[in-house]
């Protein structure tokens, strides 16, 4: 028996072959970091400088962080924002790009544009649009006696103007994912559902949104990782302010590990995330399979 | 065949001796790269001359200059000493830019002769060493002294009746109440009085506030804040007063970034609290009218005599992470040369830090200079500089932006600034 052993590792070396780089790179880019961001974690000293090791002290700082905590509680404001957002959005234009029969490729790459530009170009030239006193947007608004809010100035609606920027590059991504996943659900189902004397909303409630169930959890799942690691846009837009109204979880490390110097306390943010995002996931995937399985 | 053969040895040879060769010579081009914030829109023109006299001395010798992005420069300082190549001299400021990497540059002691440190070290105070000592080491020596002071667009002052500055914080109230005005009368206000620098410039530097009430950022050795006093809350009481119950400053985010600078030239406010970089504009607005002073007089005397304002050295360090020391050092000894010395801080419309290198300047100059000379207030180095100025600028921000009343934003200043000192 243990002879065969080595066989059957030799059996499958073209296999191993293949994936050794990726696994590497897997390994040299991702595994290692991680685990030294762990490690820094625990320790307590400046990026260039010499490091003590601390045990827990860090995490139990971050809990009495007044402004970690408003980070994470402005990347969950952004995140239930963002996300009923772009699956409502993305989804009604999906439908209606669905229905047309003439130029749906056309609208199909117009629509696509945004997600081609980098979010620092999108993010500038959002900037630019919307600043309050020159700005094109504001200036509508003036033509029209409409006041123009205060985007980037205003705590109260700074997190919704990254929303908007956000949305706009983000939202192509999902109307052609959506698109492609309505496309897929065979026509003679929805037909059935017709003749069986469903309606067009019940046919799409009972028919096609089952069938499109991975495609839906594949982009809640992508939807909540890229929410909650929100950064770009805020790093360009607003710096976090004003006053951290806009301050996200990866701003707050970011701030900490090169404004402040704190390594230890930025890695034990690092941390913090990774394990939100995993919870996150883990919770989206449950509920996602206990629906499939109450449906079937 | 045997010929081919031959042939083709040859060629190997010849292809090696030249890679060889050519590895020689490159090892022998000594590339010196300098990195510094912007402080002109042809920065890397104002260094020409310097950089042009210093390659004919020594040939083979290029210096590679880069201006790096202000609101970028700590990422970038950080991560480039961190992987071990960083650019052999970058430029420091007092004010928490490059605190994260000073410490991985050379004590000027260890490695300028007596001599070559006389040279670098003549006309410049002793007291001004402060500013480039890192936990006990110099990292180098104070090539400008430059700062902020009170600018004012003359013509709105005049219309609205004023031939000088406020001369007290209390007139800069009745001043900016009447410089601030709703023309069209349509609700929306058209012309502020007071300005700010952006937060997202991070060029704000609002603490002058608290020095004109007597405060500082921190107490004397550094181990604690000074702004956790009742004059401290007055500070924000005031700013409270221009944002808030008069309404008379421009709302937080209603220029962002460097639009701010524009909508001053666009007499959209009158009066402001901004830097020397200022002057590089104007020949953009050849016909606006400039007026520079000292700050108003606040009430507390004991800092800057009521007057501060930020003030601080700008100075060239040698990383000792260097590949070229020897060489490093003869551009540095350049630089602190008067004779380039002078023509770069008159480009930047900056003081010498060395007092033998005197420099004509204009009535706008001169002002910011005595601005910067008799009232500035500098930073000093530390590990926390930056995160305790950031806790006094997040609560401003939240009282400005009305998030906060003055005692709660003073609370969270203290409160936040005693936690990072901890």
């Amino acid at each position: 028996m243990a002879s065969k052993r080595p066989g059957r590792l030799f059996k499958n070396r073209n296999a191993y072959l293949l994936i050794a780089p990726n696994f590497f790179f897997l390994f040299a880019f991702l595994v290692a970091p991680f685990l030294w961001v762990v490690v820094l974690s625990f320790q307590k000293g400046t990026v260039l400088g010499p490091k003590t090791f601390v045990g827990f002290t860090n995490y139990l700082d971050l809990a009495r962080n007044r402004l970690l905590v408003k980070s994470i509680l402005n990347t969950l404001k952004y995140t239930v924002t963002v996300i009923p957002s772009v699956f409502i959005l993305g989804m009604v234009i999906a439908l209606l790009l669905n229905s047309i029969r003439r130029m749906r490729s056309f609208f199909r790459t117009f629509l696509f544009i945004p997600l081609l530009s980098s979010i620092v170009v999108a993010a500038i030239v959002w900037r630019y649009l919307v600043y309050p006193d020159y700005g094109p947007v504001s200036r509508v608004l003036g033509y029209l006696r409409i006041p123009a809010p205060n985007w980037f100035g205003d705590s109260k609606i700074v997190i919704f103007t990254i929303v908007m920027v956000e949305l706009w590059r983000g939202l192509p991504f999902y109307i052609v994912t959506f698109l492609a996943g309505l496309q897929s659900v065979p026509r003679e189902m929805i037909e059935a559902s017709y003749i069986d004397g469903a309606s067009r909303f019940q046919s799409l409630l009972h028919v096609v949104f089952p069938n499109m169930k991975p495609i839906l959890t594949f982009c809640l799942v992508m939807a909540t990782i890229w929410a909650l690691q929100l950064f770009d846009s805020v790093y360009v837009l607003t710096r976090g302010g004003p006053s951290s109204a806009s301050s996200t979880i990866v701003w707050s490390i970011y701030e900490n590990i090169f404004f402040f110097n704190r390594v230890g306390r930025g890695a034990s943010m690092c941390v913090v995330l990774i394990v939100l995002i995993s919870v996150m996931t883990f919770i989206n995937l449950k509920v996602t399979r206990f629906h499939e399985e109450q449906v079937v | 065949m045997k010929n081919m053969k031959r042939f083709t040895v040859l060629i190997t040879i010849a292809v090696l001796v030249f890679c060889m060769a050519s590895a020689f010579a490159a090892e022998k081009k000594a590339v010196i790269r300098v990195w510094k914030g912007p402080h002109s829109p042809d920065d890397t023109g104002v260094f020409a001359d310097v950089i042009k006299a210093f390659e004919a001395e020594n040939k083979g010798a290029t210096v590679e200059y880069t201006p790096t992005p202000w609101d970028t420069i700590n990422e970038k300082y950080t991560t480039a000493f961190a992987s071990k190549n960083p650019p052999d001299i970058i430029y420091g400021f007092t004010g928490g830019y490059v605190d994260n990497v000073v410490g991985e540059c050379y004590d000027f002691r260890d490695i300028f002769s007596k001599d070559e440190f006389a040279f670098i070290k003549k006309g410049v105070a002793d007291s001004l060493l402060e500013e480039t000592t890192v936990e006990g080491k110099l990292v180098s020596i104070p090539y400008f002294t430059a700062g902020a002071a009170f600018v004012y667009n003359v013509d709105l002052l005049k219309k609205a009746g004023f031939s000088k500055p406020p001369d007290t914080i209390e007139e800069q109230l009745a001043y900016a109440k009447k410089l601030t005005v709703d023309f069209d009368k349509d609700g929306k206000i058209d012309q502020y009085g007071y300005g700010q620098l952006s937060y997202d410039t991070a060029e704000a530097k609002p603490e002058f506030f608290l020095f004109s009430f007597g405060c500082n950022l921190f107490n004397k050795d550094m181990s604690g804040i000074d702004y956790d006093r009742p004059e401290g809350l007055e500070a924000f009481k005031y700013i409270d007063q221009l944002w808030n119950k008069d309404k008379t400053a421009v709302p937080v985010g209603l220029y962002p970034g460097t639009t701010m600078t524009d909508a001053f030239f666009d007499n959209k406010f009158a009066m402001w609290v901004t830097h020397n970089q200022i002057v590089a504009h104007l020949k953009d607005n050849p016909n606006f009218k400039i007026g520079v002073s000292k700050m108003p007089k606040g009430p507390g005397a004991g800092i800057a005599q009521g007057r501060g304002t930020y003030a601080g050295s700008g100075f060239w360090c040698i990383a000792k992470d260097t590949k070229n020391l020897q060489l490093v050092k003869k551009f540095v000894l350049k630089l602190y040369d008067p004779k380039y010395q002078k023509p770069i801080a008159v480009a930047f419309g900056f003081t010498p830090s060395n007092t033998q290198t005197v420099i004509q300047q204009d009535a706008i100059g001169k002002a910011f200079t005595d601005a910067a000379l008799n009232f500035g207030v500098p930073y000093r180095f530390g590990p926390r500089v930056n995160e305790v100025k950031q806790a006094v600028w997040r609560a401003m921000q939240a009282l400005q932006s009305g998030q906060l009343g003055p005692e709660d934003a003073w609370q969270q200043a203290v409160d936040e600034g005693k936690a990072a000192l901890e």
